[in-house]
């Protein structure tokens, strides 16, 4: 037996399904088509140096190599398992692998939860015995994976892609073998493909993580239909892309594919709000299209980091010009305005008609010369930091000698990145293969090229935000103790939605600044907690059941007297039980009444995936129309909560516009900050809403008049019984 | 000898079986001598004498221990009849009173019911020499009305009333009635309230398989969890980002949704949801059955729409029965019945 820490430390490490020195292919086969033919092919044919073992029950010779009956019946060594058996036959190999203390496996087969009831069982016994025995897999139901570095085709694949630094994770085999094989028409290289499959074990957080230590991966790239272990994502991602760019394809985005895509994993795939607050705070890229994908990530390989955001773009026509220019401020990049002595320079050396103003402009006639007084002045500029040479052809164009010329400025100029539009086919082609060689990326159009540089861009800013990922956020000083004890009475209760004087009482306790709020049983007491809190107050039917109070005239506001108390606490728990007579009323919730401010709903709500996702908005009765809501993930730091504010349309508002007075915007970041904090305390609150929040003016502060809670039974009681 | 207990109510439907079985179980297992007797049942093979005498180990007949089958459809039945089971009560109280020091007597449905004949709840507690125990819904205070009721109307009819239990009481009114309605029933009205049974839906709550019994529908996932306990039913019927928010307001319940909503479906599983109940004969995907399996949650599949499965399943209350297999829910009542004074009660018998 292994001891126990080698074993782990085995375990955490990826590599060996990269590196592995013998693998064995169990279910490989002398038949072509069969998935077990084509591994063991594309493991010989694309130069795989480590030995291969072929097991297969039937034959002793498998395409020229020695087969063995059983794993058990090969005696040395072997790191790695490739499966392509049926699914009921895989149980037993993995018994094997565990007996001969064989820690790595490829599980091709399919037929396990993606098939349904059976298979779920089944894949749910292969979890276990893979636990049991150490054993770390990717798939099920996977195509496999390839590093061209080792190099190692283990797949059913029918091609093996370029040599390169990109590493890519797919959740769908077939995308791997559509991108493969159009790589190939690209010259785009890729160092690692892994279909994670049903992502039984592995699946893009452990990869991720992996690459992140590979010398060979400059970027990490994904396609991804639902994340199930959301929070590692969100801390793996944290750390990762400070060393290197992770750029993604969540699918699902519209209701359509986010039904698509839920029917496809079984995971709650809709929630987009989640995973944009949630790629946002991992510091990922988002690609909205496969094209998209891969221009972001083609500048990585070779061109450095912008240190800011201006790009200068160079042309020979004007229309790709403005075209270029469009989409580069639509993209989040400014056109650089370049300085007096610079654009005096481009006018002095360039023909007369030309532009000297970005886009510059050496006009259709323009030669290689042109060019290249437009990237010396350009490159030098320190208002410069990225630049974009668009060439069309026309009748003086040079597509090569331009390309050398980029090439040689970009070598003067190694910190500042480059890319080009070579917008035509047959005649610029010469000169785009040339830049392609000597790393430049070139697209066939100036939008595609503004796509790369934007994420360079898009990648220094995620860096300079992970720094401050790392500063500590300050715990407010609150009561815990008293939230501690309304959720175990409410508990105990047997309920799990709050009343509404409870959920106000546990805002209170973190330091969110409510009206006084008490509930009352009948009406003597109504009377006797109004006359105490001093009128007018605010009467609210409190229900655990009925949620739209105000429909069915469960809401009184500025009751003046008792005699008001009385009369109303009669008719709207009346009201209340004719329009739901099988609802639970239980009161009437007295409340002192709030001065009006601006409207905001804040709100936090678990997602499944990613955990507590705090939402600000517009408030008032138009909420639902004007859908102005930010979302982002807990824990808030107070940039975070400043970001989210800024975030919202209302946000403009809140500052002061028309001669209004700002309102107090620090105490409704304050009110976050003291959210985020609950929530993560209490992970048992799966739903909170504060609606509405009224905001007062700057250094008065804020009001949450009416809040709402929901309780995980489950977690309450986990966290009380710890 | 101590005279017997007649546990009686106006209202049905308020879990007075349930109490009755859980106050004769305690008493039970307090060494006390305590037997069951339904007089009268208007079901041929009685449940609820059925389930008694399991929990007790009444080594009588059930014949003996609910003697008489009365329909509501044969009011129209002759003196003679009428003349003939009330005999056979005798007959079989005669039996069971030799064996136990006293008896729990239930009515049939309420106070009132079989009146007409002669057999109300007044008319046993005569015929049977008992003394009358109320149980009233505290969902609504003004329920304590009935109390009143049963009481005055006991008296002008020489029949002792020991006092009242208050069943499914939301929690929140613990106070008020502790506090002045229970002290003002008894200091105007002369009547002890024993204690409040607080409102625990999982206490009458049918489990899965209960509920299957009304529906008939086909299981598709999760067999082995068919004792899943329903509390709630929520219809899924909204668009899929606002359907986690709705299904958190409720656990332990049955979410009926159409077959061709999986995303629905889904949000449910990531609930605290005991059952899927997909309509209109629609097979989810795949990726939904594994789902299912993962958490434990049957699907039952309907052919019928979502509307008339929601409407055949919250018509007809369907009452979880106090097995003595389920050993859980009598775990639950044992711990319920201590906020009871059953000693009290019991003292009151003599």
């Amino acid at each position: 037996m292994e001891n126990k820490e080698k074993v782990e430390s085995k375990l955490q490490d990826l590599s060996v399904f990269f590196q592995a020195k013998t693998i064995a292919v169990v279910g490989a086969s002398n038949t072509s088509g069969k998935v077990g033919y084509d591994v063991v092919h594309n493991l010989m044919q694309f130069g795989y140096p480590g030995k291969i073992i072929p097991i297969n029950p039937k034959t002793s010779e498998i395409q020229g190599l020695k087969a063995y009956t059983t794993l058990r019946s090969y005696k040395k060594k072997i790191d790695l398992v490739f499966i392509a058996i049926p699914a009921k036959y895989v149980l037993s190999t993995i018994d094997d692998m565990g007996k001969l203390g064989i820690h790595h496996v490829v599980i091709i087969t399919a037929g396990f939860r993606e098939i349904g009831s059976s298979g779920a069982k089944l894949e749910s016994e292969l979890a276990e015995k893979l636990k049991k025995f150490n054993i770390r897999a990717i798939g099920p139901n996977c195509l496999g994976l390839l590093d061209t570095h080792t190099p190692l085709n283990g797949s059913f694949a029918s091609r093996m892609p370029l040599k390169g630094n990109l590493a890519f994770i797919s959740q769908s085999g077939a995308l791997i073998t559509g991108i493969l094989d159009w790589s190939l028409k690209e010259d785009l290289g890729f160092s690692k493909f892994v279909s994670v499959g049903n992502k039984l074990d592995i699946d893009e957080v452990d990869l991720i993580e992996e690459f992140s230590k590979d010398p060979n991966t400059i970027a990490i790239l994904a396609y991804i239909e639902a994340i199930n272990k959301g929070k590692a994502f969100i801390e793996t991602c944290q750390q990762v892309s400070q060393k290197k760019p992770i750029i993604l394809i969540k699918s699902g985005n519209s209701q359509a594919g986010a039904r698509a895509a839920s029917s496809h994993t079984g995971s709650m795939a809709g929630a987009n709000t989640a995973y944009e607050a949630a790629f946002e705070k991992a510091g990922v890229i988002r690609a909205n299209s496969v094209q998209d994908l891969f221009d972001t990530a083609t500048a990585f390989s070779s061109q450095p980091l912008p240190k800011g955001p201006n790009l200068c773009i160079i042309t020979n026509a004007g229309g790709p010009g403005i075209i270029a220019t469009d989409f580069a401020e639509q993209s989040g990049l400014h056109l650089a305005s370049l300085d007096g002595p610079t654009i005096e320079s481009l006018q002095k050396e360039l023909p007369p008609a030309s532009s000297a103003y970005n886009p510059i402009d050496v006009l259709g006639t323009g030669m290689a010369k042109d060019y290249e007084v437009g990237l010396k002045y350009a490159l030098a500029s320190e208002n410069v930091n990225m630049v974009l040479i668009i060439v069309t052809p026309q009748g003086m164009t040079e597509p090569i000698k331009t390309a050398n010329i980029l090439i040689e400025y970009h070598k003067k100029y190694p910190d500042k990145p480059v890319a080009a539009a070579y917008m035509g086919g047959v005649d610029l082609e010469e000169g785009s293969q040339l830049l392609k060689e000597h790393n430049i990326p070139c697209f066939s159009f100036p939008e595609r090229a503004v796509t790369s540089l934007n994420g360079l861009w898009k990648y220094h800013q995620i860096q300079q935000k992970m720094k401050d990922k790392n500063i500590k956020i300050t715990p407010f000083d609150v009561n815990k103790d008293k939230v501690s004890e309304i959720i175990e009475s409410v508990i105990n209760k047997g309920r799990v939605t709050l009343l509404g004087s409870e959920a106000i009482a546990i805002a209170a306790a973190y330091g969110i600044l409510t009206p006084r709020t008490q509930t009352a049983f009948s009406v003597t007491e109504a009377i006797r907690i109004a006359d105490e809190i001093g009128y007018p107050v605010v009467m609210k039917i409190t229900s655990p059941d009925l949620i739209h109070k105000s429909d069915i005239g469960g809401v009184a506001i500025g009751i003046k007297d008792a005699e008001e108390v009385r009369h109303n606490f009669s008719s709207m728990m009346q009201s209340a039980r004719n329009y739901a007579p099988n609802s639970k009323v239980i009161g009437i919730d007295i409340q002192a009444m709030s001065r009006v401010g601006r409207e905001l709903i804040l709100g936090a709500s678990v997602d499944p995936q990613f955990g507590h996702l705090i939402m600000i908005g517009s408030g008032g009765i138009y909420a639902n129309y004007v859908k102005d809501y930010a979302f982002g993930l807990t824990p808030l730091t107070q940039s975070d909560a400043r970001d989210l504010i800024s975030k919202t349309k209302i946000y403009s508002i809140l500052q002061g516009v028309r001669g209004e007075k700002p309102n107090d915007i620090s105490a409704t970041i304050d009110t976050l900050q003291r959210l985020s904090q609950l929530v993560t305390d209490f992970p048992e609150i799966l739903e909170l809403d504060i609606n509405p929040l009224f905001v007062f003016e700057d250094k008065v502060g804020v009001s949450a008049v009416d809040v709402k809670i929901t309780l995980s039974k489950e977690l309450a009681l986990r966290r009380i019984n710890q | 000898m101590t005279k017997n207990i007649l546990i009686t109510s106006l209202q049905s439907g308020i879990g007075k079986t349930t109490f009755t079985l859980a106050l004769a179980r305690k008493l039970h297992n307090m060494n006390i001598k305590v037997g069951y007797f339904k007089p009268i049942s208007d079901q041929s093979e009685d449940i609820d004498s059925i389930n008694a005498k399991a929990v007790l180990n009444m080594p009588e007949a059930i014949e003996d221990i609910c003697p008489v089958f009365i329909s509501p459809y044969e009011y129209d039945m002759s003196k003679d009849k009428i003349q003939e089971f009330r005999k056979k009560i005798l007959s079989s109280y005669d039996k069971l009173k030799t064996q136990y020091e006293f008896l729990i007597i239930e009515t049939n449905r309420t106070l009132q019911n079989l009146a007409f004949l002669g057999f109300s709840g007044i008319d046993l507690a005569k015929i049977l020499d008992a003394k009358i125990l109320m149980i009233a819904s505290g969902k609504h205070i003004d329920d304590v009305d009935s109390f009143i009721l049963i009481s005055e109307f006991a008296k002008s009819k020489d029949i002792e009333v020991i006092g009242g239990i208050l069943s499914i009481v939301p929690l929140e009114y613990n106070e008020l009635y502790k506090k002045s309605i229970c002290p003002e029933l008894k200091e105007q009205h002369q009547i002890e309230v024993f204690g409040l049974l607080p409102d625990r839906s999982e206490l009458v709550a049918p489990n899965v398989e209960e509920i299957n019994e009304l529906i008939h529908a086909k299981i598709i996932a999760g067999e082995k969890y068919m004792d899943n306990l329903v509390e709630h039913y929520m219809i899924g019927a909204m668009e899929p980002e606002t359907a986690l928010k709705y299904f958190r307001r409720n656990g332990n319940k049955a979410v009926i949704t159409g077959g061709d909503r999986p995303q629905l479906a889904i949000a449910a599983l990531e609930t605290d949801t005991s059952v899927l109940i997909l309509t209109g004969g629609i097979n989810p995907p795949s990726s939904v059955i594994a789902k299912a399996e993962e958490k434990h949650v049957p699907i039952l599949l309907v052919p019928n729409d979502t509307f008339s499965t929601t409407k055949m399943l919250t018509e007809t209350p369907i009452y979880g029965s106090l097995k003595t297999d389920q050993k859980a829910k009598l775990d639950a009542w044992d711990k319920i019945i201590s906020e009871i004074d059953c000693e009290r009660i019991y003292g009151k018998l003599k």
